[in-house]
């Protein structure tokens, strides 16, 4: 884990209500275990990990496999640490917005990260998966799966339901955001080429998928 | 000024709070390291592509990348959408959109803003144009700054945290504030009616899993069963972390008389260093002590723009494909250059013509510049070129590493055959960097830059010759590693004599241990106890001038940078290995001085007609940062200088002996 052997470095961050389960979410991404124990983290924290992305090339077929070194930002909940924590999101690429399905409140407050994040990650509207945690404990749930997906609509970006207990969608949610940060940063280099050329029949066709895409670049 | 602005104010942190913080954020500061010898690797392959590539237009019937001709007809080749080049079919890069095509130059630079992160960097400037700092280094220094709380509040505060209750002074949900941009705008309303909502309840309650686990966890402190990397990172025992919280616990303590060394000997300040900082810099810092008139590094672009510099590295990648650049990026990289000169308006074009080889048998590497040709018009009012070259040896910036060529006078062809020569030994050569820059000479305003190119010499057989074309390119890659170059290394032997002992010592025995070149000192025994510090040899020093030096070394005892402590060891002619033998003694030292001061070593070049030349330096001390209360820049010792004056600390009396890397700069680290 400590050579340079990789492609790229993307820093997620893993953000939300205290409690919710950012820290074991993430360390169960990493370690694939399950820490029941409630440690609140002191103001930041980051963990690591190797995976490999590979590339849909637009015929179907998979494309080149790449080494992708991930820092996943762990930030701390709690109200204390608010000011420090924000100054860590605009050196993210892509969020997980963390919220606790037992918990309506948590819920309740993924509006107010959400305006956190439009105000302080490097751009107004970065790669954000929404995420539903403690999914096994169905006997306590408060949230439905209906209402947060609404909510994900209306931002749009993906919501998953998880559970670091289990294990369920954990993978799947960080995989997700890897995946949009990656085809972000493709279209963030594409473009300017795209832009030097707009009279060419061709490149009309590339030009407009970006014109609706999420960058703001 | 940027780091100001941008500092917060944490000091409600708890101690350990602090701690663990500062534990990250130096796994954190690791990583980066990494990913930078990462970016600096893919950016040498880029550098080596480039180098082949030649300037032309679509217009000439040759390979823009390989200068294979070209056909009208057949064999046309295709134009690189990005550079506009006409390239050879063998010079396109397969794309996975076929409308697209690109040389490969530029597809090697486009896919390097992607591996390299630019892409990132570049978006997010769009956005906060300020930001210069990773979040981490803000918040380090912002900890660092930045002092705990009083013992009182903190108990207030630690029960607060534990009854869950919402803290009175802070509204207990993310503050929404003024919404930005696209999706939030239609959501204003909402955001706000929550808002209030939920601030009238406490943050925590209904959220929590098991409370009563909670609570234990709590009172678990930092041991975290989980195995989080952190905590082990925490134990490391060079950690800033203990540096600082090291630094609180002895704030208090009151402040003695500052004792030291009274027995040392005068001798006149040297007056070399001087001509260092730049003339047109001016001092940044006035509060600085006059001390930093005579240690280089305080007062040039360094200290200011190290960050910057490391920074900007990252966005210049692609300066030659036209992406806006950070025009700050190149105000800090014109502190390499001794003379003020304008990068902005020149035009780059043309060619320079280098041979180079090297010698075993001298150990000389020979650059000689040739000639240049379609030179940009270096004054385009008066249309004047008039060209020199002027080359560094990367990554060492100082004077001792520029050379230059004779003047040209009016020509943008112009024929210089002047050899430049730089003595270094081959292992050394393959980590340096040859930046060879053209330049118009402007008699009465600033000189103007004209281009660059960069050779490295990791993969280059010494033995044999090059004589090449190398394209010009405009102000390009600063090297990352400026900070950290290697200027060879220094072993030390400290010892501490606490008072007790040094009372029952026989007189003469202290006498001998004195520098014997220097043995008459003071006889009168102040009180307190003594460093010894014997100043043993040095290892690969920077050979200032036919490959050697005449080196020695100085010693102040911080914060007293008056003569009273100055200590010379005797010059050691011609040699980058010298050994001086030379016993450094301070007394009066009581025992809670020690986290107050700092041996400041820096080791010279005795030049006999002109100014001495700075080899490198250590500052032994504890690091604290802190000196009798006061918060001071100078004790700054880390790593191994800050764990051998803790060891002399630990085992008084027992020769602590140690091999330091030199601090190619004495400027302030940055934190």
């Amino acid at each position: 884990m400590t050579d340079g052997d990789y492609d790229y470095l993307i820093k997620l961050l893993a953000l939300g209500d205290s409690g919710v389960g950012k820290t074991t979410f993430l360390y169960r991404y990493t370690d694939n275990k399950f820490n029941p124990k409630f440690i609140t983290t002191v103001g930041i924290d980051f963990r690591e990990k190797r995976v490999v992305y590979s590339t849909n090339s637009p015929n179907g077929t998979t494309g080149k496999a790449f080494k992708v070194h991930l820092q996943l930002w762990d930030t701390a909940g709690q109200e204390r640490f608010r000011s420090l924590t924000t100054a860590f999101f605009r050196d993210a690429m892509g969020f997980l917005l963390m919220f606790d399905l037992t918990s309506q409140q948590s819920f309740l407050n993924v509006r107010n990260w959400m305006s956190q994040l439009q105000a302080n990650a490097y751009c107004e509207n970065p790669d954000i998966v929404l995420v539903g945690n403690k999914a096994d404990l169905a006997d306590q749930r408060e949230v439905q799966e209906k209402q947060a997906k609404e909510l994900a609509d209306k931002y749009g970006i993906p919501y998953f339901e998880t559970s670091a207990a289990t294990g369920a969608q954990v993978d799947k949610a960080v995989v997700t955001l890897l995946d949009l940060v990656m085809k972000r940063m493709e279209q963030c280099v594409e473009k300017p080429t795209a832009d030097a050329q707009n009279t060419d029949a061709a490149s009309k066709l590339t030009a407009a998928p970006a014109a609706e895409k999420k960058c703001a670049c | 000024m940027a780091k100001k602005k941008e500092a917060l104010n944490l000091s409600f942190l708890l101690e350990h709070e602090r701690e663990m913080i500062l534990s990250v954020l130096q796994k954190d500061e690791k990583l980066r390291k990494r990913e930078e010898k990462r970016i600096r690797k893919l950016k040498n392959e880029l550098l080596e592509l480039k180098r082949g590539s030649r300037r032309s237009n679509s217009e000439q019937r040759e390979c823009g990348v390989c200068l294979r001709a070209l056909g009208l007809i057949l064999q046309r080749g295709s134009v690189c959408d990005d550079c506009k080049r006409r390239v050879c079919s063998f010079c396109v890069a397969v794309s996975p959109n076929s409308s697209h095509s690109k040389c490969t130059v530029c597809a090697k630079t486009a896919e390097l803003k992607v591996v390299t992160g630019e892409w990132f960097l570049e978006e997010r400037a769009k956005r906060f144009d300020r930001v210069t700092l990773p979040s981490s280094d803000v918040i380090k220094q912002s900890i660092l700054n930045s002092p705990p709380e009083s013992a009182q509040r903190k108990v207030y505060q630690s029960r607060t945290n534990r009854t869950g209750t919402p803290q009175p002074e802070r509204s207990p949900t993310p503050q929404s504030e003024k919404s930005v941009g696209g999706r939030s705008l239609g959501k204003k309303k909402i955001i706000k009616s929550l808002a209030v909502e939920s601030s009238g309840r406490p943050t925590t309650p209904n959220n929590m899993r098991p409370q009563p686990d909670r609570l234990s966890a709590q009172a678990e402190g930092r041991k975290r069963p989980d195995g989080a990397e952190s905590v082990y990172s925490f134990h490391s025992s060079d950690s800033i972390a203990d540096k600082v919280c090291g630094g609180q616990n002895r704030k208090d303590s009151a402040t003695p008389s500052i004792a030291v060394s009274r027995a040392s000997l005068s001798s006149d300040r040297s007056r070399s260093e001087l001509d260092l900082s730049n003339p047109g810099e001016g001092f940044a810092n006035d509060s600085l002590p006059s001390r930093c008139h005579s240690v280089p590094g305080l007062n040039d672009a360094e200290s200011d723009e190290d960050i910057d510099a490391l920074l900007s590295a990252h966005y210049k990648t692609s300066r030659s494909v036209g992406s806006a650049q950070s025009v700050s990026s190149l105000n800090s990289m014109m502190s390499v250059y001794s003379e003020t000169g304008d990068y902005g308006n020149a035009r780059v074009s043309g060619e320079i013509l280098l041979n180079i080889s090297y010698s075993y048998k001298t150990g000389a590497l020979n650059v000689l510049v040739r000639e240049c040709r379609c030179l940009a018009t270096g004054d385009e009012r008066k249309q004047r070129t008039d060209p020199y070259v002027k080359t560094y040896l990367l990554p060492d910036k100082s004077r001792q590493s520029k050379r230059k060529t004779s003047i040209k006078n009016n020509t943008t062809n112009p024929v210089f055959n002047d050899n430049l020569r730089y003595v270094v030994s081959h292992s050394q050569l393959e980590t340096r960097t040859l930046q060879v820059s053209v330049w118009h000479h402007d008699r009465f305003g600033h000189n103007s830059f004209l281009g660059e190119t960069e050779l490295t010499f990791d993969s280059w057989e010494f033995d044999t010759q090059i004589e090449e074309w190398f394209a010009l390119q405009p102000r390009a890659e600063g090297s990352v590693d400026s900070m950290i170059q290697y200027k060879g290394e220094l072993t030390v032997v400290l010892k501490y004599i606490p008072a007790e002992r040094n009372l029952s010592l026989p007189l003469d025995q202290i006498q001998v241990k004195k520098g014997f070149l220097k043995g008459k000192k003071s006889i009168t025994l102040p009180k307190g106890g003594m460093v010894e510090l014997l100043v043993k040899e040095a290892k690969n020093l920077t050979a200032v001038k036919s490959g050697s030096s005449d080196p020695f070394v100085k010693g102040y005892l911080l914060p007293d940078d008056k003569k009273s402590t100055k200590h010379k060891t005797a010059v050691v002619k011609r040699s980058v290995n010298p050994r001086w033998n030379h016993t450094f003694t301070y007394c009066g030292l009581q025992h809670t001085d020690l986290d107050s001061v700092c041996l400041e070593l820096t080791v010279w070049d005795k030049e006999p007609l002109a100014s001495n030349v700075f080899l490198g330096g250590v500052r032994l001390g504890a690091g604290t940062g802190l000196s009798y209360g006061k918060e001071v820049d100078w004790n700054d010792s880390y790593g191994e200088e800050q764990r051998l004056w803790q060891r002399m600390i630990d085992n008084p009396e027992v020769p602590q002996e140690c091999t330091l890397m030199l601090r190619s700069s004495m400027a302030k680290r940055k934190a």
